[in-house]
């Protein structure tokens, strides 16, 4: 059950045994099913989430009741809302399971206790952060820049096998362009290939 | 519209279990219920029926039913079966508040065994209710106490916290 997420830690610092096993109490294993939500716009997200299995979205809905996808979690990744998680607010995103999914949740006060008592985990957040602020600046940019083609390049080289696992419609969504669109550029690219 | 919160029922018996099938709101609450017993599962199938509109789902896994859920009740009737079902549910049980009852108020020694069996859950250990409906609790954790006192309020149980030790 744990497997991944050592692997995924490991990849950032380095973990004793003994700290590992303190980590683990700190997480609740949650498994979801396809469809569940682990948090709906409104509620205060509690959790930072890491997928161990399975694959999530999180998208806020606009007042046209259209779905706009901010982001995929495949199997080591995290989600979340920061904001959220650490000033209490409510969310305006809703993390919906795309498939059935494990996943491990911390909570903020569970995360402070371990940021205390194991320092080298104030280093792995601290480099998923800039990680993720890395990443939300270049989804910005390339949603201010780029045309419909580079993303969906973007988008293959950033999610590999997300062709596989996500419906168009989502792919499309993430984009910020129509299914037609998206459509249209995969026909010219299966073109290019033939 | 919030989240509702997941509860996995673990019982041998039915009546508590049939009492917060009943009367916990659906709109808040989703029910996972494990029983080993072919007659308690008939039994709360029976009432599961007649409650159109709540979310209650009979699975055969203990493990997958603790897993999926927020929340635990383990409703057991003795030490070996709480032992049991307590090595099942421990790894997936990290962190979640289990309200454990203890009907036969063995004493001080099966509570801290309790204890010992879910040590990363925030163990709640309810006694009492054998006649009545009031029930005795203790736990080590104030949030999952308050937590126990108002889910099991909601189910008509009467509670009172006896004796409270910050971990």
């Amino acid at each position: 059950m744990y497997e991944l997420f050592r692997k995924k830690i490991e990849e950032i610092i380095s973990v004793t045994d003994e700290e590992f096993e303190f980590c683990k109490t700190m997480f609740v294993p949650k498994k979801l099913r396809k469809r569940q939500f682990i948090i709906q716009e409104g509620d205060v997200c509690k959790y930072t989430i890491f997928v161990e299995k399975g694959l999530l979205r999180s998208f806020s809905v606009d007042e046209k009741g259209v779905d706009h996808i901010l982001q995929f979690a495949f199997e080591g990744w995290w989600m979340g809302d920061i904001y959220s998680f650490l000033t209490s607010e409510p969310t305006v995103y809703n993390m919906e399971a795309l498939e059935n999914s494990e996943l491990l949740l911390i909570n903020h006060p569970s995360w402070e206790i371990l940021l205390d008592k194991i320092p080298s985990f104030e280093r792995y957040f601290r480099i998923l952060i800039q990680n993720n602020l890395i990443a939300t600046q270049r989804r910005l940019m390339g949603t201010l820049t780029k045309t419909a083609e580079e993303k969906y390049r973007d988008l293959i080289e950033n999610y590999p096998g997300c062709l596989q696992r996500v419906p168009q419609h989502m792919i499309a969504s993430y984009l910020g362009i129509t299914p037609e669109t998206l459509s249209r550029i995969r026909s010219q690219k299966n073109h290019k290939k033939s | 519209m919030a989240l509702k919160e997941t509860i996995a029922i673990i019982a041998n018996q039915a009546s508590r279990a049939e009492e917060i099938l009943r009367k916990l709101p659906g709109n808040q609450y989703r029910f996972l219920v494990f029983t080993a017993l072919e007659d308690t599962k008939e039994r709360l199938s029976e009432v599961g029926e007649g409650l159109a509109g709540k979310e209650i789902e009979f699975l055969t896994c203990m493990k997958d039913a603790c897993w999926e859920s927020d929340l635990v009740i383990l409703d057991l009737q003795c030490s070996a079966e709480r032992k049991e079902a307590s090595e099942l549910i421990q790894e997936v049980s990290v962190q979640k508040v289990v309200i454990c009852f203890e009907d036969r108020s063995e004493g001080r020694a099966e509570i801290e065994k309790i204890y010992q069996w879910l040590p990363h859950s925030k163990v709640v250990v309810v006694q009492g209710g054998a006649q009545t409906k009031e029930y005795k609790m203790e736990g080590r954790n104030s949030e999952a106490l308050a937590e126990a006192g108002r889910l099991l309020g909601g189910a008509g149980f009467q509670t009172e916290v006896v004796t409270f030790k910050e971990n």
